[in-house]
């Protein structure tokens, strides 16, 4: 999914235990920059059940703070 | 429960007990685990994976990090470092492992990696399961089966399995598991095979002479048999043997010489 308009209306951050709202875009799984500057606690993800991981095929979880798909792929 | 002693804390890693003073308890107060089982007492944090590739994933699945099947443990590390092979252990009662949620007893797609759980210290060992070229898992016999704790463990690789029912590339076929069990009543060898078909359903290959198992009788109890078993040179052939034949196919990449190749036969 290259959409990311499309993609934040999927995106399930919003109710994710660990998102803290601070007017960020969503969807960090795709943002550029993925890593949230306000969000700093894993308190759960809801990344692996989403449907932006889904439709990407992505393989990881806690894009917020660990980084995008991209970027936390070369780690595997 | 936490003892009201002052001084340094230890954790026990069988019950949670916390325990203060100089030096741990000779014996847990809740559990009766040894002084093996006490740890220093840090605040718990999710364990992560750093991403470094090894080849041998080494599980230790008793509640005691360092009984009897510790010591089997020990003696598989003995293997792995006399032949250079990179490896972690892990005694998972050191770890905070959730049961498995069943996602895809609710919908078969939604279970699949990453595991939904995102909660506990199992995406750190999801990934080093995929990472490790081979799984060498151990357990002491309760009640004819393996640990609960060790249950709970293979029962969240379903996140693994499950790929290739929703027809998407596996990611562990083709590697290798050992297995070793312990302990002093029957069921060894039930213990073992119920460990071997959860990675015969992810399409791992058991090492030739793969299982090992040492059992005594009732003669032994629960303090006499650690002595029995460390003093035992079967238990030393047996286990290192094992672990031997595990580095033997590591050496011969079978994951890599059947990758895309395999059909996937799995429940």
């Amino acid at each position: 999914m290259t959409d990311r308009k499309k993609a934040i209306g999927l995106c399930l951050c919003g109710m994710c235990p660990s998102f803290v709202d601070c007017s960020e875009e969503i969807a960090y799984c795709l943002a550029e920059k993925g890593i949230s500057g306000c969000i700093k606690d894993e308190q759960g993800c809801l990344c692996p059940g989403c449907p932006v991981q889904d439709e990407g095929n992505f393989q990881h979880a806690y894009y917020c703070t660990r980084g995008n798909e991209h970027d936390q792929s070369p780690a595997r | 429960m936490t003892s009201p002693l002052p001084g340094k804390t230890w954790r026990c890693t069988v019950c949670g007990y916390i325990a203060r003073g100089e030096s741990p308890p000779a014996e847990c107060p809740q559990c009766a685990g040894t002084v093996r089982e006490f740890i220093g007492h840090t605040e718990r944090r999710a364990l992560r994976y750093n991403g470094e590739r090894f080849d041998v994933l080494l599980i230790n699945g008793s509640n005691h990090r360092a009984n009897n099947t510790g010591y089997m443990a020990d003696l598989a590390e003995e293997v792995l470092k006399e032949k250079g092979v990179s490896y972690r252990r892990y005694n998972i009662s050191e770890f905070t492992i959730n049961h498995c949620w069943c996602c895809y007893s609710m919908r078969d797609n939604a279970c699949r990696y990453p595991c939904r759980d995102q909660l506990d210290d199992m995406p750190a060992f999801h990934d080093m399961v995929i990472a490790a070229k081979a799984v060498i898992v151990m357990s002491p016999i309760n009640w004819n089966n393996m640990t609960a704790r060790l249950k709970d463990f293979l029962d969240r690789l379903n996140c693994i399995q499950n790929l290739s029912l929703l027809k998407k590339p596996g990611l562990v076929e083709g590697k290798i598991v050992g297995i070793a069990v312990s302990g002093h009543e029957d069921g060894a060898t039930k213990a073992a095979m119920d460990i071997f078909l959860y990675f015969q359903q992810m399409g791992y290959l058991l090492a030739p002479f793969g299982i090992a198992y040492r059992v005594h009788g009732a003669q032994f109890n629960t303090i006499t048999d650690n002595e029995f078993l460390k003093s035992d040179p079967l238990v030393i052939q047996k286990v290192k043997g094992m672990t031997a034949n595990v580095v033997e196919m590591i050496q011969l990449d079978c994951e890599g010489n059947l990758k895309g190749k395999l059909v996937p036969v799995c429940e």
